[in-house]
């Protein structure tokens, strides 16, 4: 069967003493990023970066998916402990894994997460494995007007599952567009919003605008609250979790694992958006809904397994397609460009042992965590006593050295203080950030699919529903409007959602 | 309270109608183009009016004159002090290091940097400070200049 030939290719690479030794570091730096509060996958990953330029392109992408996929973890042991989601993916576990805490019961909401989370892993790479080959066929047939549709449903979805206004939610995501244009425009060669100064000619770094709103910004935000740093932990008493624990979590693991996992397939989803669904569809399906939000293990179980599904399918789209779904994608792909590996359908059969190599890196990962994180509980948590009078020095610190060792520039750090600043103003106003950093990565890509796509067509904009591929995913995006609009939909989506 | 809420809303719509005047105002000196052959200033422009459109209908929804001038009363009780310390003293320590780390090199930029950002905290203690500061930059300069090779020079250039 193709599938096992795929997977000894991909267990090849990744047993090899180099590949595990860095998975291994990866996940445990990621664990210890998704603990730490204002630190993400994303800046820490955009700081490896340039280091990772001296490794293997396959050890490079390993260790920096292990990054990504073992924050997921981390995030969740705070939101358990402390109530302090250390990744926005973690939200929804910090309802009711947080109350379990308090009971006493963190010990078996962690362990119920870790489980949770390898069974969800083992799910997405077998799901991968599977999936991966006949996608990249499929992928094959995607042209210009597909793309640019594909695109525009991930957009919507993001905006969808903001929290908040989707008013504001819109304008964000075209902000995010056109802030992506800055730069130097590959058709007419011509600049454009780059003010005259050359240092934006190549356009504004993603890494800067997201050091300077996640990083920068949230400390601003943070110090205004001036709240004292006293963190209530949750006693561990034990770490195993009862026989009827483990019983009442077997389904929402099985639930949460798919539809994280198919969700996290979608731009704009990742591991944020399955996590969330699971949830909600765990309170629907429970007899006891009302108890949601008091410490039901279901609360805990379905969203860590989503979230960590979600991750590891949202290198589907970046692996087979050459389209980065996310933030973190965006990074990854940097790093295969970085690489001399351009990402698309072909890196497949060009490349196996790369990618079925990340891919089988990804379940080994996933058995790291899982081994290591239960007893490293007690170091998270002796991490989490830092106050953060000492935290976000260091954190600064780390954005400043971080943007100025992509390209050797101080402007760039100064550029991204000045996204610190509008982060700041855009998390008072209650703005979501998500569409704004979706469309940035986003914007130059749609706007060539759409030049593209109008030109292969004549300036026919029929061509967008003429293409099956494209008609499908326009009547999904016009779904998800209408479905924003629903009353009933908004009811649900706030209780969810704006649960803080 | 929901007068606080409405205010953030009016401003966030207005700040979006900047935005999208100031691109458009920008991407209306490029080619436009025509929808077959679309130029540099197409999609820009586009985005730009679309952004200014729902900047709009973000004010029109959220617009109350009463509420209007309560908020222009209280805004300025709103902003204490200590806050605005707090701000100015962390853009400071991320510009200075920004404008200064060239030049005065790594190990001053990122003492500065750690101290003033340090000193923004509003229950900053000094003794802290002046430990964290000097270990932290010495961690630093061996982790990043040693370890990883950053290309910033560690003293003042002389001369």
């Amino acid at each position: 069967m193709e599938l096992l030939t795929h997977l000894s290719v991909g267990f090849g690479a990744a047993l090899t003493v180099d590949n595990l030794l860095y998975c291994l570091l990866g996940v445990t730096l990621g664990t210890l990023v998704g603990v730490l509060p204002g630190l993400g996958p994303v800046a820490t990953i955009a700081m490896l970066l340039p280091i990772s330029y001296g490794l293997e392109p396959t050890t490079a992408l390993i260790l920096l998916a292990g990054i990504y996929y073992g924050a997921q973890y981390g995030g969740s042991t705070t939101a358990i402990l402390v109530n302090l989601p250390g990744e926005a993916s973690s939200v929804v576990t910090c309802l009711d894994g947080h109350e379990l805490a308090k009971q006493g019961r963190a010990g078996s909401a962690l362990a119920i997460a870790a489980i949770g989370s390898f069974a969800a892993g083992t799910f997405a790479t077998l799901l991968i494995a599977i999936a991966a080959v006949p996608l990249a066929s499929f992928a094959l047939n995607f042209g210009a007007a597909d793309y640019f549709s594909l695109m525009l449903l991930g957009l919507v979805a993001s905006i969808v599952l903001a929290q908040g206004d989707a008013l504001k939610a819109v304008a964000m995501a075209i902000l995010g567009l056109a802030l992506g244009l800055v730069g130097v425009d590959v058709n007419s060669g011509s600049e454009r919003f780059t003010f005259g100064l050359p240092e934006l000619s190549e356009g504004i770094s993603f890494v800067v605008l997201t050091m300077g709103i996640f990083g920068i910004g949230e400390i601003l935000v943070n110090l205004e609250k001036n709240s004292q740093d006293s963190t209530v932990i949750g006693k561990i008493s034990s770490l195993l979790p009862s026989k009827d624990e483990l019983k009442r979590s077997v389904k929402p693991i099985a639930r949460g694992s798919v539809l994280g996992g198919l969700l996290g397939v979608l731009p704009g989803g990742g591991a944020l958006l399955g996590s969330f669904a699971a949830y909600s569809l765990e309170k629907k399906l429970s007899a006891h809904p009302e108890k949601f939000g008091t410490g039901q293990i279901e609360g805990v179980a379905a969203p860590e397994s989503a979230n960590n599904a979600g991750a590891q399918t949202s290198f589907i789209p970046l692996m087979v397609m050459g389209l980065p779904a996310s933030a973190v994608m965006a990074l990854m792909m940097g790093a295969m460009i970085m690489h001399g590996i351009v990402p698309g359908p072909q890196v497949m059969s060009e490349q196996p042992e790369l990618f079925w190599g990340l891919i089988v890196s990804m379940w080994i990962g996933n058995a790291l965590l899982l081994i290591l994180n239960l007893p490293l509980v007690g170091l998270w948590v002796k991490l989490l006593s830092i106050p953060y009078r000492l935290l976000y020095p260091i954190i600064l610190l780390l954005c400043c050295v971080g943007v100025y060792s992509i390209n050797n520039s101080l402007f760039e750090v100064l550029l991204s203080l000045l996204f610190g600043v509008l982060g700041y103003v855009f998390i008072k106003l209650k703005c979501e950030i998500a569409p704004l950093v979706l469309g940035f990565i986003l914007g130059p890509l749609m706007e060539e699919y759409l030049r593209r796509a109008l030109l292969l067509s004549e300036g026919s904009a029929l061509t967008f529903i003429e293409r099956p591929i494209s008609a499908c995913l326009l009547l999904a995006t016009v779904g998800l409007i209408v479905l924003m609009a629903l009353p009933r939909f908004r009811a649900t989506r706030n209780v969810a959602f704006v649960e803080e | 309270m929901q007068q606080q809420q409405h205010s953030s809303e009016v401003i966030a719509g207005l700040v979006f109608i900047s935005f999208g005047v100031l691109f458009a105002v920008i991407a209306s000196q490029y080619q436009l183009g025509t929808a077959t052959n679309m130029g540099p200033g197409y999609f820009p422009l586009l985005l730009a009016l679309l952004l200014s459109v729902v900047g709009l209908a973000q004010v029109v929804s959220y617009f109350d004159w009463s509420a209007l001038k309560q908020t222009a009363v209280q805004f300025p009780a709103r902003v204490s002090r200590a806050q605005l310390r707090t701000f100015s003293l962390i853009i400071a320590s991320v510009a200075l290091f920004g404008l200064f780390a060239e030049s005065v090199g790594f190990v001053i930029a990122t003492l500065l940097l750690i101290g003033i950002s340090g000193l923004a905290y509003q229950q900053a203690k000094i003794k802290e400070l002046v430990i964290l500061a000097p270990s932290l930059t010495l961690i630093s300069v061996l982790v990043f200049s040693y370890g990883l090779d950053l290309p910033l020079p560690l003293l003042p250039l002389v001369g």
